[in-house]
């Protein structure tokens, strides 16, 4: 929570570059253009007023962790306020450990993704809609993870949802961040 | 002589004339079209007829001006009056325009629109939404409107309306206001619509009676009917009736004046046009302004003088309606116009008729430029943001308009007009639409350029070094947009964007500055200027950042320049606040200096000095202001000043004061009065919570420190004139309240303040003591300025203590005291209090009751609850006090029901069913000690008890204790196996409880003979749980990478 929010969209760049290879590396014939991923990218930087981030760790069907954090922007700022549901140790009396943070992060963000967008990327025009399951998620979560899985929404030139998901040490994770204008 | 005096009389003469000619000429040219010079327009279109020109000018100070034109019968786009949710109550654009959108229509541009009362947002005059009556007064408005008829061709009138109706065909009964807030008892009747409020809003007792509306709706010319359905006729404040859709609300003075209603009476309602010159039933649309200042192509009406930001609508002998907004009220920005400038204006832009709207902080236009999806303010607001305004006029597509995103494009560059500083970058913003200038997304677009300008580079474009004029050519497919672009290399004219600075020591401030070449406002960047300053005061670099030196108190100058042109800032460094007042040697009255209340419209208070200490913030006195707003109409207030202005020394950015809060002060609005250095012109601003800036209501209790602003631009040294001001507008500002004042300060935009309070910790004793232990003692500490030793006041029963005995410790002091052997402390209660403060003079008053007893002091025992054979419990000793030197006791117990397994906490030798236990404390630390804990095992079933005995306090002897010890029946391994097969080992998680339940249940049974199946199962379960627990912590780290290490 401490880190600001341009680490949050250093992180959406990683996945979509991972997308990108994905992309470049299975299905040459894919079309998509640069300038609309870019500009979803920087829309989504300018504009997102808020934009929620959910964290859920499950082994098995049963839910080990979750995180469900809301970011508002308010006086240039993101003001988050963070639900933490974490399991417990043996010692604790309660199976659950609920914790509530509050914070700001700063806002002062704006990413500069024309060096670093692939210069042959092509996503298509209009609503894009692009989904990977590749190895090539391994380097974000260590070389353990596997089974990764991301969605990518963007809706009127802007980047409506990310969803994440991995397997790491038999424990699922899955991060699903919902951007608001 | 005589032909040499008339040569020269003549000579004088015809000087005379030419400077009286040149004089004339001057002002022709200056004055010609109202706003002066002008410095730099362009234009865009933006849909086709509908264009927007701005235009900067110079009539001896700054103006900006923005002009909408559109042909309202062949462009695409129609006016719509629009009112908010309620014509009550005041809303901005964005929201008149968030509304329209949600509505179903879409916005292009709007602007602010009628005059309204104040202290309720409903306009002054008549208002018409597509044919239907929103608001108006019967008789002739004293105010002007701006009507468009259906067809699109408009006019400049008065409205003169005839409001009545009749009930059941009976003779007609005159009512005079539609959608007006009843605000006296007075004889008048209202007819309301839901479009007015959430209720009838009266401030005065009055008849309502609800009616259905049957046929018809509030329009000109066409009778409508309604049947009476209830009837209030006592209504107050308290119990105003509620407006709906389809109803209507008659709110007379009694229910005879009304006509006697009664329920399903059928009212006949009809209002008359009694204005001659125009057919007010066609009208469409009608928002209300202040009076007409062009009729006919003449200057007509030149009411106003000073200049302010304005608001003008006008049209064209062609038809073409002209929207302007000239911003005023921001010295460096614009000023504002006259009416007669604004009139002038207006005919230069050949208007045939123009009428003035709301203007001052009012004023606003909002525009969809080509190929946004959304709207732009594109003027300045005075306020700094958009201001809650009665109504708006909004340009809206046509309902036949084709807003299906064609194949065609239209490139609209960002700016379209440069003219530039040589060697200046500047990034050009591309945007598209359809030939419709419906949005659409941006192609790939190829940038060059034409003509000996500048080049592209990067993808930006950067002007040549010299001089030079050409073109940028955007070109992607058949789309082809150009920006016009003219280089110099002479800047004529320098301004900073401040004039003044203060910062801190080692601060860093970018500054800005505006440049013209003649009568054209430069693109220009921080690099293309020289940038020094005054060596006592830091460093400036190349890019006009600058870096205050690390010593406080300087002050000197920053230079900017561009050859023969430069500009100037003064700065100050490190200057620390100055307390105007404390309030410690002042009074309240009408003597020289001294403080009292002055009415604002009505608005009542007064003023006094406070001495109670829970309103004081620093030293023993505050102001204490009590304002009395309920009640009252338009704008109020209470202004506290001392008579006559003070003036305050130096540069001072802001005025800052603690203002503490009552509960009845919720929503209090405070600002302040004060004029600059050669003018008595008021100027205000609001008090905001530090760093932040605009109005503040209260909504708090307690202290809290604020600050108000000053002018950037002004001129120093500032007179104060008002230092409060509790203000109210709205209904919700004019309220009955009280606040306190504290500290009143000059800010110099520097400050090391330590907001923080010092804290107390460690009190000892703080609720009881006994007779033998009497010294009384205490932490102060504070974590900034540290504590000042020398205000500490510390009283016993209400008696200041001059004996205390002061050891400074880590963070600040340990205070003790201890009151003499021959007087000490009597049974009973006394009360302590401590006043004490940091280094800033923030203060806390601690007090607390000391219970002195004399009674000897006790040991308190307790067991674990569950005790059974077999297991092991817990036996824990405490004393009830800690202030002794030694502690010494016997436990004994029965040896055939117990075992010693373990004795902690104190030193000890063991007996025959026996335990010595001797116990120091040096330390003397908690009030109550945990002296021993001894862990028994349970031999066998049965009742026993355990004694401590023997016990004696520094020589005193103790009560003895007995603790009865039941010992249940000893627990089966059964038991613990029946457990253990509720653990699942393939998902211990859905059997942690299961887990913590064989935990508890292996302590009371004999480990030894437990099952060794269910004990290593137990145990793999343990350990499986511990995996899961490191494996969630791996997920949990690896997660918050991916997210950014958060």
């Amino acid at each position: 929570m401490k880190k600001n929010i341009k680490n949050l969209f250093k992180y959406i760049f990683v996945l979509v570059l991972s997308l990108c290879l994905f992309l470049v590396a299975c299905d040459g014939n894919t079309t998509v253009e640069k300038t609309d991923l870019e500009k979803a990218l920087e829309a989504t930087s300018d504009e997102c007023a808020s934009f929620t981030l959910v964290t859920t760790i499950t082994q098995g069907d049963f839910e080990v962790y979750k995180e469900t954090a809301a970011y508002t922007l308010q006086n240039g700022k993101f003001a988050y306020t963070a639900q933490i549901k974490k399991l417990n140790d043996l010692d604790s009396e309660d199976e659950y450990n609920n914790e509530e943070k509050t914070g700001t992060v700063d806002a002062a963000y704006k990413l500069d993704l024309k060096e670093e967008i692939l210069a042959d990327i092509k996503i298509e025009s209009g609503a894009l809609s692009a989904k990977l399951t590749s190895a090539g998620l391994e380097s974000l979560v260590g070389s353990n993870a596997s089974d990764g899985a991301i969605e990518l929404k963007v809706n009127d030139g802007k980047i409506a949802s990310l969803v994440l998901s991995y397997m790491l040490n038999g424990q699922k994770t899955k991060i699903e961040a919902n951007f608001n204008y | 002589m005589n032909k040499l005096r008339i040569f020269k009389v003549l000579n004088s003469f015809l000087i005379l004339m030419l400077v009286i000619a040149m004089f004339f000429a001057y002002s022709v040219v200056v004055n010609a079209a109202g706003i002066g010079t002008v410095k730099q327009t362009y234009s865009r279109t933006i849909m086709d007829k509908v264009t927007y020109t701005y235009t900067q000018s110079d009539n001896g100070s700054p103006q900006r001006n923005y002009v909408l034109e559109y042909d309202p019968v062949n462009s695409g786009v129609e006016a719509l009056a629009v009112f908010g949710e309620y014509e009550f109550g005041g809303d901005t654009i964005s929201t008149n325009i968030a509304l329209a959108q949600s509505r179903g229509y879409t916005v292009i541009a709007g602007v602010n629109a009628s005059p309204f009362d104040t202290s309720n947002g409903v306009t002054v005059g008549t208002i018409i939404q597509n044919g239907r009556v929103i608001s108006a007064n019967s008789g002739k408005s004293g105010y002007d409107s701006f009507a468009i008829y259906d067809d699109g061709h408009m006019f400049i009138g008065t409205s003169d309306l005839s409001f009545s109706y009749n009930v059941n065909g009976g003779n007609a009964i005159s009512f005079q206001h539609i959608n007006k807030q009843k605000k006296t008892a007075n004889n008048d009747i209202y007819l309301l619509t839901s479009d007015f409020a959430e209720d009838s809003r009266i401030l005065a007792n009055s008849c309502e009676v609800v009616l259905k509306l049957t046929s018809g709706d509030v329009k000109i010319g066409s009778p409508f009917t309604a049947t009476v359905e209830s009837i209030k006729e006592n209504a107050t404040t308290d119990s105003r009736t509620k407006l709906a859709e389809g109803k209507l609300l008659l709110v007379g003075p009694s229910l005879s004046a009304l006509g006697g209603l009664k329920a399903n009476d059928t009212i006949t309602f009809n209002i008359t046009n009694n204005d001659s010159s125009h057919d007010w039933s066609k009208v469409a649309q009608s928002i209300c302004g202040f009076y007409e200042i062009l009729k006919d192509g003449e200057l007509v009406h030149m009411g106003d003088p000073s200049v302010h930001p304005r608001t003008t609508i006008g049209y064209k002998a062609d038809g073409t309606i002209v929207l302007w907004v000239v911003d005023g009220r921001q010295p460096l920005l614009s000023v504002g116009l006259t009416d007669q400038a604004c009139a002038e204006y207006m005919k230069s832009l050949g208007c045939v008729a123009a009428i003035r709207m709301d203007g001052g902080g009012s004023s606003n236009m909002t525009i969809r430029l080509p190929g946004d999806s959304k709207l732009t303010t594109v003027n300045s607001p005075s306020d700094g943001q958009e201001r809650n305004d009665s109504d708006a006029l909004l340009l809206v597509l046509k309902k036949d308009y084709d807003t299906n995103v064609g194949s065609d494009t239209l490139l609209h560059a960002y700016p379209n007009n440069l003219v530039v500083l040589e060697n200046t970058v500047v990034d050009i913003t591309v945007k598209a639409t359809d030939g419709k200038y419906n949005p659409k997304a941006v192609p790939d677009y190829n940038m060059s350029v034409e003509g000996d300008c500048g080049s592209i580079v990067d993808g930006k474009f950067k002007a040549k070094e010299g001089t030079g004029s050409g073109k940028i050519k955007i070109t992607s497919g058949n789309a082809t947009t150009y920006v016009d672009v003219s280089v110099t290399n002479t800047v004529t004219e320098l301004y900073t964007t401040v004039n003044n600075i203060a910062s801190g020591p080692k601060e860093k401030t970018t500054l800005g500055v505006k440049a013209y070449n003649g009568s054209d406002l430069l693109e220009c960047s921080n690099e293309s200027f020289t940038w020094t300053c005054d060596e006592a005061i830091g460093t400036i670099d190349n890019h006009g950042v600058f870096t205050a030196t690390s010593d406080s108190g300087k002050t000197g100058y920053i230079y900017v320049s561009h050859g023969k042109a430069s500009a100037k800032v003064l700065v100050t460094i490190g200057a620390l606040p100055q307390e105007i007042t404390g309030f410690e040697n002042d009074k309240c009255g009408n003597g020289t200096g001294q403080w009292r209340n002055n009415q604002v419209n009505g608005g009542t208070g007064s003023c006094s000095i406070n001495t109670d200490l829970e309103y004081v913030k620093f030293g023993e006195k505050s102001l204490k202001i009590e304002f009395n707003l309920k009640g009252t109409t338009g704008t109020v207030g209470t202004q506290i000043g001392r008579g006559s202005s003070v003036t305050i020394p130096g540069t001072p950015t802001a005025i800052g004061m603690w203002v503490y809060a009552t509960p009845s002060a919720q929503g209090a609005w405070i600002r302040l009065q004060y004029s600059e250095s050669g003018s008595s012109a008021a100027k205000y601003a609001d008090f905001s919570a530090e760093g932040q800036t605009g109005e503040l209501h209260v909504d708090w209790v307690g202290w809290k420190y604020l600050e108000a602003p000053l002018d950037t631009t002004i001129k120093y040294p500032i007179s104060v004139v008002y230092l409060v001001r509790v203000m109210g507008v709205t209904e919700s500002e004019r309220i009955n309240g009280v606040i306190y004042v504290d500290s009143l300060r000059a800010v110099y935009g520097f400050k090391n303040d330590d907001f923080n309070s010092p804290y107390i910790e460690n009190i000892n004793p703080e609720s009881e003591t006994y007779l033998t232990t009497q010294t009384v003692s205490f932490d102060i500490k504070d974590d900034d300025t540290g504590i000042n030793k020398d205000a500490l006041k510390f009283y016993y029963d209400g008696k200041l203590l001059t004996n205390v005995q002061v050891s400074e410790i880590s963070g600040g002091y340990h205070i003790s005291w201890t009151p003499s052997a021959l007087v000490p402390l009597p049974k009973g209660q006394h009360t302590f209090k401590v006043r004490f403060e940091d280094n800033f003079g923030n203060f806390v008053i601690k007090e607390w009751t000391l219970d002195v007893v004399d009674k000897i002091p006790v040991l308190i025992d307790e067991a674990s609850e569950e005790i059974k054979a077999k297991g092991t419990f817990e036996y824990k000793l405490y004393s009830k006090i800690d202030n002794f030197t030694n502690l010494n006791f016997k436990l004994e117990y029965d040896k055939e029901k117990l075992q010693v397994v373990s004795v902690d906490g104190c030193n000890y030798t063991l007996g025959d069913g026996l335990i010595n236990c001797s116990f120091v404390n040096p330390q003397k630390e908690d009030v109550q000690k945990q002296l021993v804990k001894v862990t028994f095992k349970a031999l066998s079933e049965g009742e026993t008890s355990i004694k401590a005995t023997s016990a004696t306090y520094d020589g005193i002897g103790m009560d003895a204790l007995e603790k009865t010890i039941t010992i249940g029946e000893a627990k089966s391994d059964d038991d613990f196996k029946a457990i253990v097969s509720r653990i699942d080992a393939n998902n211990v998680l859905t059997s942690r409880s299961a887990i913590k339940e064989a935990q508890a249940e292996l302590e009371i049974i004999d480990e030894a003979k437990a099952d060794s199946a269910a004990l290593s199962k137990l145990q793999k379960a343990i350990n499986d749980y511990a995996e899961i627990i490191a494996k969630m912590n791996q997920s949990i780290e690896a997660a918050n990478k991916v997210k950014g290490g958060k």
